[in-house]
């Protein structure tokens, strides 16, 4: 019954020549984006200031300075002292080596934090619509029930709570972000698979014998990657505003561990004796995010088959 | 419709009671009371203490105590003085009951850390700081993204359009605890036009509304630029167009109202968040809100104002999601209610 819907060789090739024009679609998309300058010099600065905190140890060495080295003689040092690039702190700690620290921990917070809410957000969000309404549609209504009642909780007073009950750390923010920015891509995958599970190509994969796994994982899947890596981006940036913001209500990472957010935040206290140590952690938050964001329309509109560009 | 609603309001409840058992039981989690200091009560104080707030009793009786507070209505001819213990959100007399009866409903209990205040003497006094603030910087939000939306999309690809995305993506990547510094340095240290911190003076809610609208702006630009695009590549805009309409009047007459569904949509949960406090904002420029008190409050353990705090925002939430879905209907009648 299942193989009987391909009976003729020429349906076979219309098929194979279907997986052909997404190719092409992608490549179009590549081609859209290669010309996207802005997008490119978008890249370009977000993969500079990730290079630039790995290369943190490297950095630090060569300068021979250090981040958490304080020195009660070299407070407040205006930039461009000595091996010290940007100056240094309250504490006299070398601005430039702190930044790039600092860089690691947010970056790796928000990163790690959306990469996992991502990857439950696509299981469940597959599962949910894919089962929508069938006879396992149950699994889908528990799940939309959950998310409703957890969209309902406001995020940020839980996070403030949660940020309060276990002592900050990198690795429990990460756990907090997640648990609570998973729901948005959730939907947004759940509402792509109901658009896709009827289209001609998923019956077919179904007809030639596919079970539900395959189906999801590599037919959907691939078609939900482009609205996915958008979202990805935009996910990023934002949970790198939330860090900072949490840093500035006192919840998110502790001093002396650098990040972004506290950085910004601690210097606002001593804006008149270095307004520099406000303005370099706010430039690298302002950056990062406009940086991740621009990434992510730009993703978008290459993947947008109406685009005419 | 009437159907609707009803069922919308039982799932409300259901959402309430949710909440409420998960910051309830996580409150509880966290280590340290209200009652703790640097340097610790004498035990008698605490037990005294914990006895007076029925902190003493089990968790479930303690948790069950404080929802029959708040959820069992009570009808009275006491006439309850300002108790902290006994301090009614809901007062509404009936007269036709006899003399001095009174409907008491919604008690939240006492302050934990300010002993002789009630959860509802805190959101009498912080509240409306946080609504003014809130309404204001939707207003702000709306009146600056709605617009710049329209033009970006009707000059698509444009300069106007540019600019306005521009300012848009600005907006939505610099975040309030760098805007609010920068507007308080420009505004008030450099120009002296405004102050920089309190409240009370329309001249106060300038800047903290302007930060803060300023960044949901940059969010409704976007979606109306995106809505607007979309609605106008539809096929009833054509037909518009067709029949002979000018264009003034394609724009304004149709495509418009559909274009507002996304906006409306995200206007539900951002009049929640801000009307309910934000916490960043209100502690750059020292306003006094809920927001910040509830940020206070969670360093204190301050268990019934946390609660209630949490509770009246997600109230405020699922209502005007409600309200949104009930605009909906107006602005689409495509959309049905089953």
């Amino acid at each position: 019954m299942a193989t009987s819907q391909i009976s003729s060789p020429n349906q076979i090739a219309s098929l194979t020549e279907e997986t052909h024009a997404t190719d092409s679609l992608t490549r179009l998309a590549l081609r859209r984006l290669r010309r996207d300058y802005l997008t490119l010099a978008a890249m370009g600065v977000l993969l500079l200031l990730i290079i630039l905190s790995m290369a943190a140890p490297l950095i630090t060495n060569a300068l021979q300075v250090s981040y958490t080295d304080t020195s009660p003689t070299d407070k407040f040092l205006p930039i461009g002292t000595g091996n010290h690039i940007l100056g240094t702190d309250n504490l006299g700690r070398d601005l430039l080596s702190r930044l790039l620290y600092g860089g690691q921990v947010s970056l790796r917070i928000a990163f790690f934090a959306s990469i996992l809410s991502t990857t439950i957000g696509v299981a469940i969000g597959l599962v949910a619509g894919y089962y929508q309404g069938g006879p396992f549609g149950f699994i889908d209504d528990i799940i939309m029930w959950f998310i409703t009642t957890l969209n309902s909780i406001p995020t940020l007073m839980l996070l403030i709570l949660i940020a309060s009950v276990l002592t900050p750390s990198v690795e429990t923010l990460i756990l907090v972000l997640t648990i609570l920015s998973w729901t948005g891509i959730m939907r947004l995958v759940r509402g792509e698979t109901l658009a896709n599970r009827d289209r001609e190509y998923i019956i077919s994969a179904k007809a030639l014998g596919a079970g539900p796994i395959r189906v999801m994982f590599m037919h959907i899947l691939p078609n939900v990657f482009s609205v996915l890596i958008t979202a990805l981006a935009i996910e990023i940036g934002t949970l790198i505003l939330v860090e900072s913001a949490l840093s500035f209500l006192g919840l998110g990472v502790r001093p002396p561990t650098p990040s972004w957010g506290n950085m910004l935040t601690g210097a606002q206290t001593y804006l008149r004796q270095g307004a520099h140590l406000a303005i370099f952690p706010g430039l690298m938050i302002v950056l990062t995010v406009l940086s991740l964001y621009l990434i992510g329309d730009g993703v978008r509109d290459a993947f947008d088959p109406r685009n005419t560009k | 419709m009437a159907q609707f609603i009803t069922r919308r309001i039982l799932w409300m409840f259901v959402v309430l009671i949710v909440v409420s058992v998960i910051t309830f039981f996580l409150m509880r989690a966290v280590p340290g009371g209200p009652f703790s200091r640097e340097k610790p009560l004498p035990p008698q104080v605490i037990e005294n203490l914990n006895k007076k707030y029925r902190l003493d009793e089990p968790m479930l009786n303690q948790y069950l105590g404080y929802m029959g507070d708040i959820l069992v209505p009570k009808v009275t001819t006491e006439r309850i003085r300002p108790n902290v213990l006994e301090d009614y959100l809901i007062n509404i007399p009936l007269p036709f009951m006899g003399e001095e009866t009174y409907f008491r409903w919604m008690n939240f209990g006492p302050s934990y850390k300010a002993r002789s205040r009630s959860v509802n003497d805190i959101f009498e006094e912080h509240l409306p700081v946080s609504f003014q603030l809130g309404v204001v910087a939707l207003g702000v939000a709306l009146l600056i993204g709605i617009p710049l939306g329209i033009v970006s999309a009707l000059k698509r690809n444009t300069v106007y359009d540019y600019a306005g995305m521009g300012v848009a993506i600005m907006g939505v990547s610099v975040p309030v605890i760098i805007t609010g510094p920068l507007l308080q340095y420009l505004f008030g240290v450099q120009l002296h036009l405004l102050p920089i911190t309190g409240w009370g003076t329309p001249a106060h809610a300038i800047l903290p509304s302007f930060a803060l609208g300023f960044t949901y702006s940059a969010l409704i630009a976007r979606l109306m630029r995106a809505s607007l695009l979309q609605v106008l590549n539809e096929d009833y805009i054509r037909t518009a167009r067709a029949k002979g309409l000018s264009e003034r009047m394609v724009i304004i007459a149709h495509a418009l109202k559909n274009s507002m569904i996304p906006v409306v949509t995200v206007i539900g949960p951002l009049f929640a968040l801000l009307v309910t406090g934000t916490f960043v904002t209100e502690t750059i420029f020292g306003i006094p809100g809920l927001g910040r008190y509830f940020v206070t409050s969670i360093t204190g353990r301050d268990y019934s104002v946390i609660m209630g705090t949490i509770l009246l925002y997600a109230l405020v939430l699922v209502i005007s999601n409600m309200l949104v879905d009930i605009v909906y209907g107006w602005l689409d009648p495509r959309i049905r209610y089953t």
